[in-house]
């Protein structure tokens, strides 16, 4: 058996996935304007780090937060870890969670960052998202889209990326015009698994809108499409918010789109956080914002960074991780 | 004829109404059988056109989008005669001109898919010597109730309607149900999916059918070779207009359900699938008789039975006109569904060994899984490739279930006498303290 990702990476050094949670909770500032942000209640999967459930709690406010953790065994590792009280811990697994332990009594911010692949799983939670969250709430998945092995991992045998993908979420799912070629390729996997979710996203919203009156329908707005790469798997993150056409107007004077991060495409924005030390941190902090004719000058102190290094930085100044290593007595 | 409003007192009215065929009949189909009843016509354009020869170079174009259905080939086009007076009708009139072992055959099809689809369609059709364009707006058509003919579109130049003889169909205003199912990408998944199979044959007899311009593969009908000799069995039906018929049943590759299950049979009229792969009572699956069947199951994913009706006048096909069930009743089908059975025992007590033979292994009773290598090792070919004999023949195991030199002894015993004994061998684990005491009693009793 694996172990749980938080056993095998420190969650708290992964620079891209702490970017995309700063860029989420930037989001979800602006998701203030359409309802008091302590109105909505946090629901993500543990671990026994729980950044996403300090910072939210830190910037945001929102002290209705609820943690899905898988890892029962570990139950009073993740009691003691846990920083806060109003912290709620539900064990099991998201598939049960979900549908069984979570009220849907208020507007949901639902964070699911899997660490691992695409499979029925995530189209299970998705389903229950769609048919059950309220007009206003925001769903995000990320999910390991490192591009599979052709063999299978117990016998060694060639059985194909296709019918590898086809045995983790059946057949029907796989967009039409998918190849082998397309699912080898580390651009064109994430491609795949990003139509296959909003696929799901979408179909599963046309399905809650049946026989429901024009205010009420809901629609679906994609928010965010990220993909990074800290360890060595890439991630996707995908997501967006659910909104009633009564409260339509609302949602659009959050101005989502004002956020360069904000992406309604199918192309992801790539979090990529060069490797930078605090000195050329600093030094390049006074030569913001960063822009053509200052990126090709030659003649910089820093001439030895490349220009995409400095672009990357520019990209994600405002977000970029200073981890420190200290001893907090 | 009398003005309308005279009513004769004798006569019963019993003409149809439209609305049977705009909202009746076309809740018999499914919007993909609507489709694949399109594409039907198609091909029989193909065998118009080659006959029993290769299809290469003629392409199916199927173009869905959330507002619009096309479908565009480039196989004949039909005949402005033909459609004058047969094609459009509602229900083929017996003095059709026929076309040999083709699959249209009721005279509904295209007309139930287009109204299943949406209001208006337009027609573009060019053949060999005529074109014609057709505009229907359904709407008008159905308010006018005893007026049943479509007019042809005046050409308003000379320019050639299609690049090449063929026929191009277009559907607007979608009906509503139509519009959301056009929306969900799924939709085009399972039609591709849907279209494999049902047109395989003409597939890999070249037929190109692309969607949204992604030309789809035929799902290959294969079987194991090698050792293997696939079960082949055919009949000439005289008095049902010499309709062949022709069974295989052997076995294929395994999926599981995700990766598509294809065990079971796959019934084909007229090179066109009917049903596949079935698996329920229909096709032998729970028969009690001539032989015992159990129901499906996913041991048995590696099933395949190919029976394939062929006749030169397709009415004796034992189809429905939704061609996408079998019809159970006719006597054609009742014969040849006894044979399938008898032909199914073979393959079923050889793949029930081989589950079984899986289990043994999996519980150390057998040390190797002699009739899964034979099945690895078998190549996968086309089943008009293959072996054949008058029954399935698989190989035996050659060697009988070796035993192994080695058993597993389980037993349970209290603790606290486990952990006297662990402390008195020195031993951490109650699996050291089974063996070692074992290895003293033999020592003791045998080898002092």
């Amino acid at each position: 058996m694996k172990r749980p990702s938080y056993e095998r990476v420190d969650y708290t050094v992964r620079p891209a996935k702490s970017v995309e949670r700063k860029m989420l909770c930037e989001a979800l500032v602006r998701l203030g304007h359409f309802r008091d942000l302590t109105q909505y209640r946090y629901v993500g999967l543990g671990s026994i780090f729980f950044s996403d459930f300090i910072l939210i709690h830190k910037s945001l406010g929102i002290k209705d937060l609820i943690s899905i953790e898988k890892e029962i065994g570990d139950k009073k590792r993740f009691e003691f870890n846990c920083p806060y009280k109003f912290i709620k811990m539900l064990f099991g697994n998201s598939n049960e969670v979900l549908p069984n332990k979570l009220k849907w009594t208020k507007k949901l911010i639902l964070w699911l960052d899997y660490d691992y692949k695409l499979d029925e799983s995530v189209f299970r939670d998705i389903s229950i998202f769609l048919l059950k969250a309220k007009s206003g709430s925001i769903i995000l998945l990320t999910i390991d889209v490192e591009p599979d092995d052709p063999k299978d991992e117990k016998t060694g045998k060639h059985v194909g990326r296709y019918d590898k993908l086809a045995d983790r979420i059946g057949i029907l799912k796989i967009p039409l015009g998918t190849e082998e070629k397309n699912l080898l390729d580390p651009a064109g996997f994430p491609r795949v698994c990003f139509e296959i979710i909003d696929n799901e996203i979408n179909k599963m919203i046309s399905i809650r809108n049946v026989g429901i009156e024009y205010n009420d329908r809901l629609e679906y707005k994609q928010l965010f499409n990220f993909l990074y790469k800290d360890g060595s798997a890439q991630m996707l993150s995908v997501g967006g918010i659910i909104y009633s056409q009564k409260d339509k107007k609302e949602i659009q004077a959050c101005n989502f789109d004002k956020l360069k991060f904000i992406n309604s495409t199918i192309k992801p924005y790539e979090i990529i956080v060069p490797k930078l030390t605090f000195r050329e941190v600093r030094y390049l902090d006074k030569l913001l914002p960063l822009n053509k004719s200052s990126l090709k000058r030659k003649k910089d102190d820093l001439s030895f960074l490349s220009e995409e290094m400095k672009k990357n930085y520019n990209k994600i100044y405002r977000y970029f991780p200073t981890f420190v290593e200290a001893e907090i007595g | 004829m009398s003005p309308k409003n005279k009513i004769d007192p004798n006569v019963v009215k019993g003409s149809p109404s439209k609305e049977l065929f705009i909202t009746m009949l076309t809740r018999d189909i499914t919007l993909i059988d609507a489709i694949s009843d399109l594409v039907d016509n198609c091909v029989d354009g193909a065998i118009r056109l080659k006959g029993k020869g290769r299809f290469t170079g003629l392409e199916v174009d199927i173009t869905v989008t959330e507002d619009c259905f096309k479908i565009k080939d480039n196989c004949g086009g039909i005949d402005k005669n033909l459609a004058q007076n047969y094609a459009f009708r509602f229900g083929r009139p017996s003095k059709t001109p026929q076309i040999n072992y083709s699959v249209g055959q009721f005279g509904i099809g295209m007309k139930r898919a287009l109204f299943k689809m949406g209001n208006n369609f337009e027609i573009k059709s060019v053949s060999a010597k005529t074109s014609f364009t057709i505009e229907i707006d359904v709407k008008k058509w159905s308010e006018k109730e005893d007026e049943w003919d479509f007019e042809f579109k005046k050409p308003k130049d000379k320019k050639p309607l299609l690049s090449e003889c063929g026929t191009e169909i277009t559907v607007t205003s979608l009906n509503k149900n139509v519009e959301e199912r056009f929306k969900d990408k799924l939709f085009l998944t399972e039609l591709k999916q849907k279209l494999e199979v049902q047109h395989l044959i003409n597939i890999s007899r070249g037929l190109t059918v692309k969607i949204n311009g992604h030309p789809i593969k035929a799902k290959q009908l294969e079987l194991h070779a090698g050792k293997f000799k696939t079960a082949y069995w055919e009949k000439n039906f005289k008095t049902y207009g010499n309709m062949n018929v022709k069974i295989y049943v052997g076995i294929g590759e395994y999926k599981n359900k995700n990766q598509g299950d294809m065990g079971g049979w796959y019934i084909f009229c007229n090179n066109r699938l009917i049903k596949g792969p079935e698996q329920t009572e229909i096709t032998g699956w729970d028969a009690s008789t001539p032989v015992s069947i159990p129901k499906y199951h996913i041991q048995y994913s590696r099933f395949r039975g190919f029976v394939f009706f062929e006749v030169k006048e397709p009415t004796h096909l034992p189809w429905t006109t939704a061609k996408n069930e079998i019809d159970v009743d006719s006597p054609i089908f009742r014969a040849v569904r006894l044979e399938m059975i008898r032909l199914m025992l073979p393959v079923k007590v050889f793949l029930d060994e081989v589950h079984k033979e899986s289990v043994d292994f999996a519980n150390g009773r057998l040390e190797k899984k002699y009739l899964q290598s034979e099945i690895d090792s078998a190549n996968l070919k086309n089943f008009s490739d293959v072996q054949t004999s008058k029954e399935f023949i698989a190989p035996h195991r050659k060697h009988k279930a070796k035993k192994r030199d080695e058993v597993t002894i389980t037993y349970k015993k209290t603790t606290d006498k486990v952990d006297k004994i662990k402390k008195l061998l020195g031993v951490s684990s109650a699996r050291e303290v089974g063996e070692q005491t074992f290895e003293n009693f033999y020592k003791r009793e045998f080898q002092r």
